[in-house]
């Protein structure tokens, strides 16, 4: 098992009443799953996934992540905790546009204070992986959207996460380079990394091996 | 990691190219003022500091309780025979001498050059560290045939040609040999010569030798080491002794009280009569570091502005840099980098352009300021320092803002929303940079103004086309009238008269016991004018009761007196033509005229025919003449008294021009004063386009929906600068008070200053807005025309 998460809540109050984005999900993931989250637009897709990322707060419940009590932990180690385990990958890419690809690729090892000769080796292994070699030294406006997603994977993967969150990756592609993009999640999957993506698509849900679906903030 | 901020740093640099040039240029203005200030005020304070003993001397003033001369009742000089007194009576005192410098005439080789020259005793080389660069120095004062040049003055004389065993005339009298030759005076020093000889060469040596009331010399005593010089101080009245009687027997009521004044503190913090040379000022030095301080806070706000609304579009950054594991400590440490990086090649820039901009603020400030910077590391370190206080001071608030969003709303971008805080703080910087800079530019439309009115003032004498050709041989006065007429023999010449000295500063002071209804025998002291009968009428001075000077008379050339308005009502006079005046009697009263400067106020004064020997030594060939052909005019003026006085040379000056020489100073002050003005305005300025374009940014969604909604470009840019005014007109009405009292205060200084008027605040009010105005719409427009579409898709 993964991560757990048990009547789990969160809620805003506006003009006195209190309107619930999540409300009382119950859900388990084992590692090696590929889950895909779906639901209408502000069904609370989003939210639960920046709260199994742990970028967002909840009001109530539990969230154990390899047997870490989530909620009882304090800022500090949790941010530490989705460091280790956790890749992000968005809708946007959101890469940093002052830096190259092989720059935004070692991003994440500085942060995590990795040796200049370890990083070298990593990334040049990330840039093999994907067939990028040649684009290194590209900055991300001169790559296409498939391109710039590919990079973003990449990225996520360069600290050799155990789960990877992905927010509607293929929302701003084409369906011929969200194709590309969903074989290599299903690849990554195969490898043994636990994927969770948010997709309005119902072919893209079909990559994954569960799916579950969202309304009003509810699993239904 | 480092290097990677530094990546990022630059490459946000060169892709935000205005913003990055108006950051930068903003941040480097400031710090080129900043440094250029910081040169004039460490000159300032450099003063005698090359004197290796500058610390242990003395220059030996007095007080004349009682004796009001030019506003002050002390004087820069002492008697001569103290030197000797005080090198026997006091152990502590090591060295004295006595200085004094007087422009005189030296030839070489049928070639005349009139230089100042430096009359001293052999302490002079114990006391001063004065370099010989070629021959011999202390060594020369003994012998009074001995001269010693500065190397320029050796220059100008001899070409490339050895200056040592070379003969020179000095005031064709003596035949001096050249011994020495030394390094010319620093600039940082209150007093500057072009050679020095022995004092026994001056004409007044032998009568001042022994004179205890003779005040022709500058005297400096070193002090030995850990002597205090308080104590000595409170011995010196010792020597009343030798004073008073002098004094109470001319039928003085003052005498001396002589008192130690340290060499350092000469030039920025006294100012007494016959100083060597015009003092600085020590508020002079405060003003300037003020606004220097100013201007680098002023330039540190608009850093911290800018940087802050364009942290706004780095958010993604931000949120991204999060995400993938960045810790706040990282995010500030970028940003501060950042910031040092900017700061510091804004400084290198700075230091470059400083030093090429040095020259024309010498022009301008009348200094000679070396670029000490590179000279003494410690110096650099310092401002090395400064700047990188101002990296992180800037890069603070940026830096903490920034690092402190929560990386959900980073990636949002919506963050910016409820930033009250933030705003209020912005919005205080930004009204404190337009106080500061409206209220240094209403200080300088005074200045200017106050400036103007002194150089147009009714002076009561036309100095309009007015030239004089100053003089300092006798000669010229036995042959006064053939000079007269030959020079009206030019037909540009209008007018010519021979007169001790010029309106602009008369400075010749003394008692008048003697006066009709004087019952008590009580002494006015009074100004005098020797003058011969053409003077008046040349000044077209205005005569308000009886008549000026004239040849018809044959006692005006012994006992005639005219008095100025000042005088009689001192006297209490109704009428003053006909009574009795000191050794004569009063012909006429004239209308009030300045003697001096604005600073002092017009006072009593008499004018009376050259008669005594004394006041024919000296003086000025004054001439009316026609503007046109003035070269010609010049050239035949200089050959005139050339042939008939050979050998001086003669300077023609414009009155007009002496007179502004007066007001130098200020002048100059005046200019880099608005200079300094402009730059702070521009820096707010820019602070300003920092803060429009944050808001423009934050309220990009309101102005979409507002455009969608059919709101006009016109109505959104009113939105936008409606707002901004409100700052700039708060921040008038906080400056205007501020600057009211600061220049209140500082035409009280004048003794006729003009009065603040309230279109001045209108007029700078005005100019700020317009400022503001022009700042503002550039961004708003560039807001209210943009597609609304793109706008509210971020949403």
């Amino acid at each position: 098992m993964l991560l757990e998460i048990k009547d789990l809540f969160k809620w805003v109050n506006s003009g006195g009443n209190r309107i619930f984005l999540l409300n009382d999900i119950e859900l388990t993931i084992n590692e090696g799953d590929f889950i895909s989250i779906m639901g209408p637009s502000g069904s609370g897709k989003t939210t639960l996934l920046n709260i199994i990322g742990m970028l967002d707060d909840f009001n109530e419940g539990e969230y154990n992540f390899l047997n870490e009590p989530v909620h009882t932990l304090k800022e500090k180690y949790r941010a530490n905790l989705y460091k280790e385990y956790i890749g992000f990958v968005f809708q946007s890419y959101h890469l940093i546009d002052e830096l190259t690809v092989y720059e935004n690729i070692e991003t994440p090892l500085l942060y995590k204070n990795y040796k200049s000769s370890e990083r070298k080796s990593l990334v040049a292994d990330m840039l093999d992986r994907f067939n990028i070699v040649g684009k290194k030294d590209l900055f991300p406006s001169q790559l296409s959207g498939g391109q710039q997603q590919i990079v973003g994977i990449a990225r996520a993967l360069i600290s050799n996460p155990k789960l990877i969150l992905a927010d509607e990756p293929t929302g701003n592609l084409n369906s011929k380079q969200g194709e590309e993009i969903m074989n290599l999640f299903k690849q990554l999957n195969n490898d043994g990394v636990t994927i969770i993506q948010v997709t309005h698509s119902e072919k893209n849900a079909t990559y994954g091996s569960r799916i579950i679906n969202l309304l009003d903030g509810m699993i239904v | 990691m480092l290097r990677n901020y530094f990546k990022i740093a630059w490459r946000s640099l060169i892709k935000n190219k205005l913003y990055s040039v108006i950051n930068l240029t903003g941040l480097t203005i400031g710090m080129v003022c900043f440094i250029l200030i910081a040169l004039y005020i460490q000159f300032e304070l450099s003063y005698e500091a090359h004197h290796e003993k500058a610390d242990r001397i003395y220059n030996i003033v007095q007080q004349q309780k009682g004796n009001d001369y030019r506003g002050t009742d002390l004087f820069a000089v002492a008697p001569m025979p103290m030197r000797n007194a005080l090198k026997e009576d006091f152990q502590e005192v090591e060295a004295v001498t006595n200085v004094n410098i007087r422009g005189s005439l030296l030839i070489h080789n049928d070639k005349s050059f009139s230089e100042r020259g430096l009359y001293t005793d052999e302490d002079f080389f114990n006391v001063f560290t004065v370099p010989v660069i070629e021959g011999i120095g202390k060594e020369a004062l003994k012998d009074p045939d001995i001269i010693l040049l500065t190397e320029s003055l050796a220059k100008k004389i001899f070409g490339n040609a050895p200056p040592l065993n070379q003969t020179i005339v000095l005031n064709s009298l003596q035949s001096l040999t050249v011994k020495g030759i030394i390094a010319d005076t620093p600039k940082n020093q209150h007093f500057d010569y072009d050679y020095i000889v022995s004092n026994k060469l001056s004409s007044t040596f032998l009568a001042d030798e022994n004179n205890w009331s003779s005040n022709n010399y500058h005297s400096y005593l070193l002090l030995s080491k850990g002597a205090d010089y308080k104590n000595l101080e409170a011995n010196l009245s010792i020597y009343d002794k030798f004073t008073k009687p002098i004094y109470e027997s001319v039928g003085l009521k003052f005498f001396p009280q002589f008192f130690l004044r340290p060499l350092k503190n000469i030039h920025l913090y006294s100012n007494m009569n016959v100083e060597m040379s015009q003092n600085g000022d020590i508020k002079y030095v405060y003003l300037f570091g003020l606004i220097g301080l100013i201007i680098i806070v002023l330039a540190s706000i608009n850093y911290m502005n800018l940087a802050t609304s364009k942290s706004a579009e780095r958010a993604k950054e931000v949120g991204v840099s999060k995400v993938l594991g960045a810790r706040k400590g990282h995010l500030i440490m970028q940003f501060l980098g950042e910031s040092f990086l900017f700061t510091l090649f804004s400084f290198l820039i700075a230091l470059c352009l400083s030093l090429l901009l040095l020259p024309a603020y010498n022009v301008l400030l009348g200094k000679d300021i070396p670029f000490t910077i590179l000279g003494s590391w410690w110096v650099l370190v310092g401002m090395l320092l400064i700047a990188l206080l101002l990296g992180v001071l800037s890069g603070l608030y940026p830096a903490l803002f920034l690092s402190g969003v929560s990386p959900v709303k980073a990636l949002k971008g919506n963050f910016l929303k409820n930033h009250k805080k933030g705003e209020l703080l912005r919005n205080s910087l930004v009204i404190g940079q337009f106080v500061v800079a409206i209220a240094l530019a209403i200080g300088s439309v005074i200045i200017h103004q106050q400036l103007g009115f002194i150089q147009n003032k009714k002076l009561g004498y036309n100095k309009d086309m007015v030239v004089h050709v100053p003089y300092w041989e006798k000669q010229i006065s036995e042959k006064e009238e053939v000079i007269k007429a030959e020079l009206l023999n030019h037909s540009k010449i209008d007018k010519v008269s021979i007169s001790t000295q010029i309106p602009l500063d008369l400075t010749s002071q003394g008692p008048v016991r003697e006066w009709e209804g004087n019952v008590d025998n009580k002494e006015m002291w009074i100004y005098r004018s020797y003058v011969d009968y053409n003077f008046m009428e040349l000044f077209e001075m205005e005569l308000i009761e009886g008549r000026g000077f004239s040849r018809e008379f044959a006692t005006d050339s012994s006992e005639a007196y005219i008095l100025n308005e000042s005088a009689v009502k001192k006297l209490g006079w109704k009428t003053a033509v006909g009574k009795k005046f000191d050794d004569g009697r009063v012909i006429g009263v004239i209308k009030d005229f300045h003697l001096q400067t604005f600073d002092f106020a017009i006072e009593p004064l008499y004018m009376t025919l050259r008669r005594q020997h004394f006041t024919r030594n000296f003086g000025h060939v004054i001439l009316k003449i026609k503007m046109d052909d003035f070269e010609n005019t010049k050239l035949f003026i200089e050959k005139t008294m050339k042939a008939v006085v050979p050998l001086a040379p003669y300077e023609v000056r414009f009155m007009e021009d002496s007179y502004i020489a007066l007001y130098e100073e200020e002048r100059r002050l005046g200019k880099a004063f608005n200079i300094f003005t402009l730059l702070a305005l521009f820096i707010a300025g820019m602070g300003l386009f920092g803060l429009v374009s944050f808001q423009v940014l934050q309220r990009t969604k309101e102005i979409g929906i507002r455009k969608v909604l059919g709101s006009s470009i016109t109505g959104i840019v009113t939105l936008l600068v409606k707002d901004f005014l409100r700052l700039v007109i708060m921040a008038l009405l906080i400056a205007t008070p501020i600057a009211y009292y600061f220049m209140y205060n500082w035409l009280q200084g004048y003794a006729y200053s003009i009065d603040i008027e309230w279109w001045v605040f209108v007029l700078v009010g005005f100019l700020a807005c317009g400022v503001a105005f022009a700042t503002i719409s550039f961004q708003s427009i560039k807001a209210a025309r943009s597609n609304p579409i793109k706008s509210l898709k971020t949403e």
